[in-house]
């Protein structure tokens, strides 16, 4: 069995990237940031835009199945599906 | 021979049609009956459908379905099918025949089901399981989905596709289940258990594509229910059409109406997210750019302030605090009177229009007042400052070669233009060049007396 741990290295969640953008457009759209600040928060923004447009841009993943192991529910990448035995006329689907 | 009993009352035909039809009628205004389908007719101009129940050869009720409510009959009904026909019974005195106006048709047997549902729906609903308050809130945006469902079928392929289509990068679990039949129910029940003793999804979508109500039982049984309303995480349910509504969906967190529909739900369009995120972005760049014009603006004003001022005369101090000064007069006097402007337009939008003239008015002496009393006070102290910018220019220039000159000394220079600092470095008959506070003249040497050297 294939154990992946997906959430070993958490990316920065989607939300709080989505939240802190908002924020900072917030934040300039206020005016209240001393120029040099507006900057900083400004270059933190294009960032954020950018990590977040590369999440929306990323690869289509593997499907996983989740199974009942030894040790507990684990999932196995499986893109195919098929349970061989249970349902043999089905064959593999096509993802 | 038999002979009938001496008449109390003699009915006229429709007399007696009418006394059996108020019997039938108010005996049977609301009736379940389950029959074999048979003769059945749609009448094409009308829409109405005309049929019997049979039961064998033992009976027969002629039955009408009008319209609107054949149009509300989920099934195909045949000849043949066993069913179950609710309705009111009606007299039709001219034919002397009775009919069922049938106003619910179904597939016979569901009866026990529908029952079965109906307590467990009761019961569930007292326990407060459906409640709104038990709603939970869908994250905005997973990044693991959990199907419960069959891994064959349109349902899957479907939810897949959507998912995909919406956001590329999700990561989908499958866990897959029976979703029809004997254990079917255990299965999904135990697949939802599973999810969430796994726990790394952040929403789970409990799926069946279309089928008959019996075919989506599993839906409406207990385990299920309580299974997911124990899962740790919220539920999607897409089960069945639209018009299905299942114990399931009305568990959930969120009932979509198809699996197509609970992908869409779980997910968002990420180009919509694209087109939100590039919005922000260039709102962020058009508040830095305004930020960064009124910098330059302000540098401007600053700069502009100095351009005429005549560089020649280095007397740095006093002009620029003038300067100062005066521009903070020139503010003060503006923000006051900005001030008075807005308490004015502040006073008139309070007082409405009948007190306008009046205190248009009060505000117009007070602005007046102001501004007389202020333009002075600018004058006078920059008058001040001029004057005493007057007396340091003159004091330098007394400090000044040209100023000891006009003091009445004169300098002495040779032909070569240094100045002759002592006497001995002339000789008799040389040329000096002699310059005063005003002009200058050339002179030749007579004497020179030396004097005595220290």
């Amino acid at each position: 069995m294939t154990s992946k741990k997906n959430d070993a290295t958490p990316a920065p969640r989607f939300e709080e990237g989505m939240t802190r953008l908002e924020k900072i457009v917030e934040e300039l759209e206020g005016g209240r940031l001393p120029l040099e600040e507006s900057l900083t928060r400004f270059e933190e923004g294009v960032k954020l835009s950018k990590d977040l447009t590369r999440t929306l841009e990323e690869a289509e993943k593997r499907i996983e199945r989740l199974v009942e192991g030894p040790s507990g529910p684990d999932t196995v990448a499986d893109g195919t599906l098929s349970e061989p035995g249970d349902h043999p006329s089905e064959g593999e689907l096509p993802f | 021979m038999a002979t009938a009993p001496a008449p109390s009352r003699i009915y006229t035909v429709s007399g007696l049609t009418n006394v059996i039809r108020e019997t039938l009628e108010n005996r049977f205004q609301a009736v379940w009956v389950k029959g074999e389908i048979s003769g059945w007719k749609v009448h094409a101009a009308s829409g109405n459908v005309y049929f019997k129940l049979v039961e064998g050869k033992l009976a027969t009720i002629d039955c009408a379905l009008y319209r609107l409510a054949a149009s509300r009959v989920t099934f195909q009904p045949r000849d043949g099918m066993e069913v179950e026909a609710f309705g009111r019974l009606s007299v039709y005195p001219a034919r002397g025949s009775y009919q069922l106006a049938v106003a619910e048709l179904r597939p016979g047997g569901m009866g026990q089901l529908l029952i079965r549902y109906e307590e467990l729906k009761k019961r569930l609903q007292a326990e407060g399981l459906f409640d709104e308050a038990r709603k939970r809130p869908l994250p905005p945006y997973p990044r693991r989905i959990g199907l419960v469902t069959s891994h064959a079928g349109a349902a899957v392929r479907d939810l897949i596709k959507v998912l995909r289509e919406r956001w590329r990068g999700i990561e989908i679990v499958i866990a897959p289940v029976k979703v029809q039949g004997i254990g079917a129910s255990e299965e999904i029940a135990a697949a939802v258990e599973r999810f969430g003793r796994y726990g790394k999804v952040d929403v789970l979508i409990v799926a069946r594509g279309g089928g008959s109500i019996e075919d989506l039982w599993s839906f409406n049984e207990e385990n299920v229910v309580r299974a997911i309303a124990r899962s740790p995480m919220p539920v999607i349910s897409g089960v069945g059409h639209e018009s299905d509504v299942t114990l399931a969906d009305l568990v959930a967190d969120v009932r979509a109406a198809t699996p197509s529909n609970a992908a869409q739900r779980a997910v968002r369009d990420r180009r919509e997210v694209r087109e939100h995120v590039v919005h922000l972005t260039r709102r962020a760049e058009g508040a830095v750019r305004r930020g960064l014009g009124n910098a330059r603006h302000r540098l401007n004003g600053l700069l502009g302030r100095y351009r005429f001022r005549d560089r020649r005369e280095v007397i740095h101090g006093q002009q620029q605090r003038l300067d100062d000064l005066r521009e903070r007069l020139i503010e003060n006097l503006g923000s006051r009177l900005t001030g008075s402007r807005s308490r004015l337009a502040a006073a008139v939008a309070s007082y409405g229009l009948r007190e306008f003239p009046r205190l248009l008015q009060l505000r117009h002496e007070a602005v007046n007042r102001l501004s007389h009393a202020l333009a002075p006070a600018a004058a006078r102290a920059a008058d001040a400052r001029r004057k005493r910018l007057a007396a340091a220019i003159d004091q330098l220039r007394a400090l000044s070669p040209r100023g000891v000159l006009e003091r009445g000394y004169c300098l002495a220079r040779a032909a070569d233009g240094s100045l002759v600092r002592v006497a001995s470095d002339l000789a008799a008959g040389q040329l000096v060049n002699l310059e005063f506070g005003r002009g200058e003249a050339d002179a030749r040497i007579e004497v020179v007396r030396p004097g005595e050297t220290s």
